[in-house]
């Protein structure tokens, strides 16, 4: 089977379709979406705390660490 | 694209007014989604997908630079949000026949060979999908397909060839003959 050939396959299975705009208004869903308050999801949430436990812990460990964070 | 754009409507949009933000989304809707639904190829999945990408456009307003075009930018937005699409669906499915039906396009006649191309085509990753959608379904230019999804031209070549490699191997494993 050469290019050409998988490439007519490809066009056989996927014509153009003929519908050229959404079937509803989907601006007041963009709004929607805008306006929604932003929601920390739970991996968030995790990661967040895990990465404040690794920079105390270090800062136990490692007082002087602090001088390297204040460089960041 | 509509691309002949008053520069004060795209500053306006930068700075988050929401009329000029609306009267973008009005212009260039149309255009977004023919290109979401050709990547995403689910009528219903590409109005979700574009409601995502317009959302992302205006979150990520102030990078745009309002000298460039707002239709380029706009359709590499809406191609990354096809592709997140593509792969968090995990597409590896073929398109039942009342999707086409809802798309208004009739698929191949023989039911089985149009099962085994889209299974075929389904099985590739999400980003050789894509590249073999645009380039070798909708003959787009490999310029245009670059531009959208921020990738060297080569890279667009290279993807490519190894759609069409992936997709011989497994039309011929599917026992599909030309």
């Amino acid at each position: 089977m050469n290019d050409e050939q998988v490439k007519h396959l490809l066009r056989s299975a996927f014509p153009q379709p003929e519908r050229k705009e959404p079937t509803r208004d989907l601006w007041p869903s963009i709004v929607r979406r805008i306006e929604m308050p932003r929601v920390w999801s739970r991996i968030d949430i995790v990661v967040a705390a895990g990465l404040l436990a690794g920079i105390a812990v270090m800062l136990v460990v490692l007082p002087k660490a602090l001088l390297l964070l204040a460089y960041l | 694209m509509p691309e002949e754009l008053d520069r004060e409507l795209l500053e306006r949009f930068v700075q988050g007014d929401q009329e000029a933000f609306e009267l973008l989304f009005r212009m260039f809707e149309a255009d977004v989604y023919r290109w979401i639904l050709r990547i995403v190829c689910d009528a219903s999945a590409a109005e979700d997908v574009l409601v995502e990408a317009f959302w992302r456009a205006y979150r990520g307003r102030t990078r745009f630079d309002s000298s460039r075009s707002f239709g380029a930018w706009m359709r590499r937005i809406a191609t990354n949000a096809a592709c997140d699409h593509l792969g968090t669906s995990r597409h590896l499915r073929y398109l039942e026949k009342r999707e086409w039906d809802a798309i208004e396009a009739p698929p191949v006649k023989d039911p089985t060979l149009h099962e085994s191309i889209t299974r075929a085509f389904h099985k590739l990753p999400a980003t050789l999908q894509v590249v073999a959608m645009l380039a070798l379904v909708d003959e787009r230019p490999y310029a245009e397909i670059a531009d959208a999804l921020d990738l060297p031209i080569g890279t667009v070549k290279s993807r490519v060839f190894r759609a069409v490699v992936k997709l011989r191997r497994e039309l011929e494993r599917l026992g599909v003959r030309p």
